[in-house]
């Protein structure tokens, strides 16, 4: 019969897997399980013992110090934090290298960057150094992936033995093997205080972008060395403190003596000093008009820039064609396209223009260039145009106004004779004949002669018997023979009929002639023509 | 035969290959891959399952009924490649430490390849049919004392070779469970 089995699981095969099995368990009784141990534990010692060991070699036949039963859960890493109590504690605390990486990767075990077993002189700590948050203790390694030689950087490469402490010279040895000359010029620029500056991510080198910042480096900046903006820098602070402002650098290079300001770029640009372009509008004094055209000496006499005077008088006092009569005010008339045309506004002096005023020409009034101090009443111009050969005074605007002489208004109400009654409705001439308002006589006789049927009666006051409103009604009150009440006080056609000179007693009904006849004659009385001799005070029983 | 050695020149050529490959990771990593690195790993593991196979597939092969695949002949030449691709790459593995039991276990795959080499000697001493079965008549080229001694010397070597391969395995095994428990499993 064919044997079947597979060629390994013979008897003799079967035998010596069963012997190398009891060999290997008798090795674990005698020796524990130091067969399986790939390699010497490290021996190397920093001066502190924990639990009596300096190092792992010291206790190379204890692997439960280190090596936990398959049932307990906290593995390895439990027996790390039973040892090295200092890192257990370090959990907790994120101000800590392992506090972070706890933080970070909570999962994490001692393992995954500690391993033994590698020699007496290996390293015992071993991770990928750009996965660790070394930003987290406040330096990236950004900047530090690969050395020049291109082999990644250990943390031994800046931390020596020590990962937990860093000497700031070791940046400078280091960085001194790559660039001496710069290294030793850096440092003496900015101190030995690298990371005062540098974090780890910038290099505030040929990659540092400036105008991330306030100021763009543009033009002659772009090349000028960074130590000769930030003087004396030490710190990111420092930097950050370096003045924005041209003057803090170039006041030394200033040729103007400060007299331009401290603002070069008014003027300047980065590239270079020249050419210069300065921008007179952005001064408080714009050029507009002929000042555009002028040279910069004509107003800044002797490069005197700063503090020119900008009122016009200073630079134009000998232009004044007025002789200062105008005062120095220049921009109140003129305007820098031209002296002329010049715009006065007249209405903003004591002597607005209204009416014919408007239309004449300066001189009309202010003869002699003479534009100052000129008299405001109309006389001290109009005197020669007085029609009225100074009668009514100087006031020419108490009847005429400035649109023309005519129509004037004159107020007699205002003068001594008060216009009443029909005296209202008169032209001036009607009263005032040949021109002459002046002087004239109140008097009713002046203008009214008395009237023929007066019999020269009653006077030359017309007033006392006569009213403005007409001549009819008048009203005597003056001295009459025969009593004025008697009838009942009729008019004075009553009596008077044919003239004040005669009278008759018959304009009434009760002296009909035949009856007064009549009675006379009865009475044996023949002359009874003269009633008033016999009945003077109108009494029938006069005598 | 088509193929004269066949095996020996792809398994020359696959070593040259994994050294290239080994010299690679060392120049980067500027140092002796370690066991319990990846690449490290991944050698180990590789090695050990062409091992595996060396130690396997052919004698199931060779004593299957039923799945008769392939020529007993290449067969052999696959046993053969893996038999030295494998433990080299074992070798390999052990980053050149050999102390402790994975120590012993290298030795033992050392000793396996040379024993294997020294089958394959006595093994082509006697004639065979491309599937490996032996030819029972002589075709006259050989002394049928020289055929007996052959096979004679053959089963001495299975003798030895076997218990040895056995011992290999049963300690290799013994190896990984303890690199899973210490350095897998942190224990």
């Amino acid at each position: 019969m064919k044997n079947t089995r597979i060629g390994f699981l013979t008897p003799p095969g079967l035998v010596a897997s069963g012997l190398t099995t009891l060999i290997v368990l008798a090795f674990a009784v005698l020796r524990g399980g130091a067969m399986f141990s790939p390699g010497a534990l490290n021996a190397q010692v920093n001066g502190n013992t924990i639990g009596g060991y300096a190092s792992h070699a010291e206790f190379a036949d204890q692997c439960s110090l280190c090596h936990v039963p398959l049932w307990d859960a906290a593995g390895m890493s439990g027996r790390c934090e039973s040892c090295h109590t200092d890192i257990a504690d370090h959990r907790s605390d994120p101000a800590t290298l392992h506090g972070i990486i706890f933080q970070m990767t909570p999962d994490i075990t001692c393992q995954t960057c500690h391993t033994d077993h590698r020699g007496p002189s290996a390293g015992m700590t071993e991770f990928d150094s750009r996965l660790f948050p070394h930003f987290m203790l406040g330096y990236s390694l950004a900047g530090h992936v690969a050395l020049p030689n291109g082999s990644p950087f250990t943390c031994s490469d800046c931390h020596g033995s020590d990962i937990t402490t860093f000497d700031l010279a070791t940046c400078q040895a280091c960085h001194e093997q790559l660039d001496a000359t710069f290294t030793t010029v850096h440092v003496l620029s900015f101190g030995t205080d690298c990371l005062a500056c540098h974090d780890g991510i910038d290099t505030f080198g040929s990659d540092f972008d400036h105008n991330r910042f306030l100021f763009d480096l543009t033009g002659q900046h772009i090349g000028a060395p960074c130590s000769t903006c930030h003087l004396n820098a030490r710190t990111v602070a420092d930097l950050q403190a370096a003045p924005t402002d041209c003057f803090s650098c170039h006041a030394e290079d200033d040729p103007h003596e400060g007299r331009f300001g401290t603002d070069c770029s008014a003027c300047h640009s980065t590239d270079s000093w020249e050419p210069v372009s300065f921008d007179h509008s952005l001064a408080a004094f714009k050029l507009e008009g002929k000042h555009a055209q002028v040279e910069c000496k004509s107003c800044h006499v002797n490069a005197v820039y700063r503090g020119t005077p900008m009122d016009c008088y200073t630079c134009h006092a000998q232009d004044d064609a007025h002789m200062g009569s105008f005062g120095t005010q220049c921009g109140n008339c003129h305007n820098p396209a031209g002296w002329l045309p010049a715009f006065f506004d007249h209405n903003l002096s004591s002597f607005p223009l209204t009416g014919a005023h408007v239309g004449l020409a300066c001189a009309q009034c202010h003869s002699g260039g003479i534009y100052n101090g000129l008299s405001t009443d109309c006389y001290s111009c109009h005197a020669a145009n007085d029609a009225h050969n100074g009668q009514y005074g100087a006031n020419c605007a108490a009847c005429h106004t400035t649109s023309g002489w005519k129509p004037a208004f004159f107020d007699h109400n205002l003068s001594g004779f008060p216009l009443t009654g029909a005296h209202a409705g008169l032209s001036c001439t009607q009263c005032h004949g040949g021109g002459v308002f002046n002087g004239l006589s109140n008097a009713c006789a002046a203008c009214h002669a008395e009237p023929a049927f007066h019999a020269g009666l009653f006077g030359l006051d017309c007033a006392s018997c006569h009213s403005t409103n007409a001549w009819k009604p008048a009203s005597f009150n003056g001295s009459h023979s025969f009593p004025l009440n008697h009838g009942g006080g009729t008019s004075c056609a009553t009596c008077h009929p044919s003239g004040f000179t005669t009278y008759t007693c018959y304009g009434c009904h009760k002296h009909d002639p035949n009856e007064i006849q009549k009675k006379h004659l009865e009475k044996g009385i023949n002359d009874f023509q003269n009633c008033v001799s016999c009945h003077p005070s109108g009494h029938e029983d006069d005598d | 035969m088509r193929y004269r050695n066949r095996e020996i020149w792809l398994s020359l050529l696959a070593i040259i290959v994994i050294t290239a490959i080994y010299a690679f990771v060392a120049w980067q990593s500027r140092a002796i891959p370690a066991a319990s690195g990846f690449f490290g790993h991944m050698i180990g593991v590789i090695g050990f399952l062409l091992m595996l196979m060396t130690e396997t597939l052919y004698s199931l092969r060779k004593r299957s009924r039923r799945a008769r695949w392939g020529r007993m002949a290449d067969w052999l030449q696959f046993h053969i490649f893996t038999g030295i691709v494998g433990p080299y790459m074992v070798l390999l593995h052990s980053s050149w430490k050999f102390n402790g039991l994975a120590g012993a276990v290298t030795a033992l795959t050392i000793i396996i390849v040379l024993s294997g080499f020294i089958g394959r000697y006595i093994y082509t001493r006697i004639p065979r049919t491309l599937d490996g079965v032996e030819l029972e008549t002589s075709s006259g080229q050989f002394q049928a004392s020289t055929l007996a001694g052959a096979r004679r010397a053959l089963s001495i070597w299975h003798a030895i070779h076997i218990p040895i391969g056995m011992a290999l395995f049963t300690a290799a095994f013994i190896h990984i469970g303890a690199a899973l428990y210490y350095a897998t499993f942190l224990h």
